[in-house]
């Protein structure tokens, strides 16, 4: 609390730390990312759609995926944002850049970190790389983002 | 398509959520925290129109629309309109660890007071637990200014 006989503002935080099983098909997506480096996405036996990250349902079809199939790890950057308020929930200091990326082979698209902050570098269309951390756990950050081609 | 359950690794994901945020009192909730911090008093506010006593303290009355003006001090016993006892060990959220169970949640409704506030009681067990019991506010020796300053509700013979 700020108490010098100013207006009071209050400090909140909310502290949560949890686990979630990640289920079968999403284990298997992040075991790729961590031992094989592959991006990998499933396809879904009725419309045909390759859903990416791997879903073991098609929420469209609503049938059971069957074929794994690897995408990337190129893709074309559809839209994105540069955020340049500094705030502990982000996952790097501002100014960070998040992106919406359709890999290649993909139909669907992944929302990441991107290399490239300065916004008048940043396109609508333009090619970006994932770049694989060095430290790999299982997890969505084994990519560290993706980069400009 | 058939699993070989065997050679399949199952991941389980950690994630650390820490929301930090500010958030600005105003004139009401900014009085009523700086009166528990200095004199451990609980305050309310009535409404000049229906009278009931609101805690904590608002600007306006919800039922009148009315601005609510005279201040008043309301508990430090009251009455428990509603419990429940936790035995599932939640995060709590303000410190990340959970709390001892089992423990006692309640509205309590302060003497004085119209309204009821949400709090811990010092009582889990749900046999010694009913409606209407009377409880008195155990309130911190070094008060912050936040609601944290009351530390749970205790249970005593009346």
């Amino acid at each position: 609390m700020k108490d010098n006989g100013e207006r009071m503002v209050l400090a909140g935080k909310v502290d949560l730390p949890f686990s979630y099983s990640a289920g079968r098909t999403a284990s298997r997506f992040f075991v790729e990312l961590r031992d094989h480096q592959k991006i990998m996405g499933k396809r879904c036996p009725g419309c045909q759609r390759i859903i990416v990250p791997a879903q073991l349902f098609c929420k469209e079809c609503f049938v059971e995926t069957d074929e794994w199939v690897e995408v990337g790890p190129e893709g074309t950057l559809l839209t994105f944002t540069v955020v340049y308020r500094k705030e502990n929930h982000h996952p790097r200091e501002a100014p960070l850049a998040y992106g919406i990326i359709r890999l290649d082979g993909a139909d669907t698209s992944i929302v990441h970190l991107l290399e490239e902050t300065d916004v008048t570098k940043l396109e609508h269309g333009m090619r970006v790389r994932a770049l694989f951390s060095e430290e790999r756990k299982g997890h969505i950050m084994d990519i560290e983002c993706f980069c400009p081609v | 398509m058939k699993r070989n359950v065997e050679k399949e690794e199952l991941l389980r994901i950690p994630i650390h959520m820490k929301l930090h945020y500010r958030f600005p009192a105003g004139a009401h909730y900014e009085r009523f925290f700086r009166e528990l911090k200095k004199t451990g008093k609980i305050m309310g506010i009535k409404c000049p129109e229906c009278e009931r006593v609101l805690v904590p303290p608002r600007p306006v009355c919800g039922e009148c629309f009315t601005r609510t003006e005279e201040w008043v001090q309301v508990g430090p016993k009251g009455t428990v309109v509603a419990y429940t006892s936790i035995y599932f060990p939640f995060i709590d959220g303000a410190t990340g660890k959970p709390r001892p169970i089992p423990y006692g949640a309640g509205l309590i409704q302060l003497d004085g007071a119209f309204s009821a506030i949400n709090h811990i009681l010092e009582e889990g067990d749900p046999d010694n637990l009913h409606i209407g019991m009377r409880v008195e506010a155990v309130l911190k020796k070094e008060r912050e200014g936040n609601i944290g300053d009351i530390l749970y509700f205790k249970t005593i013979g009346e």
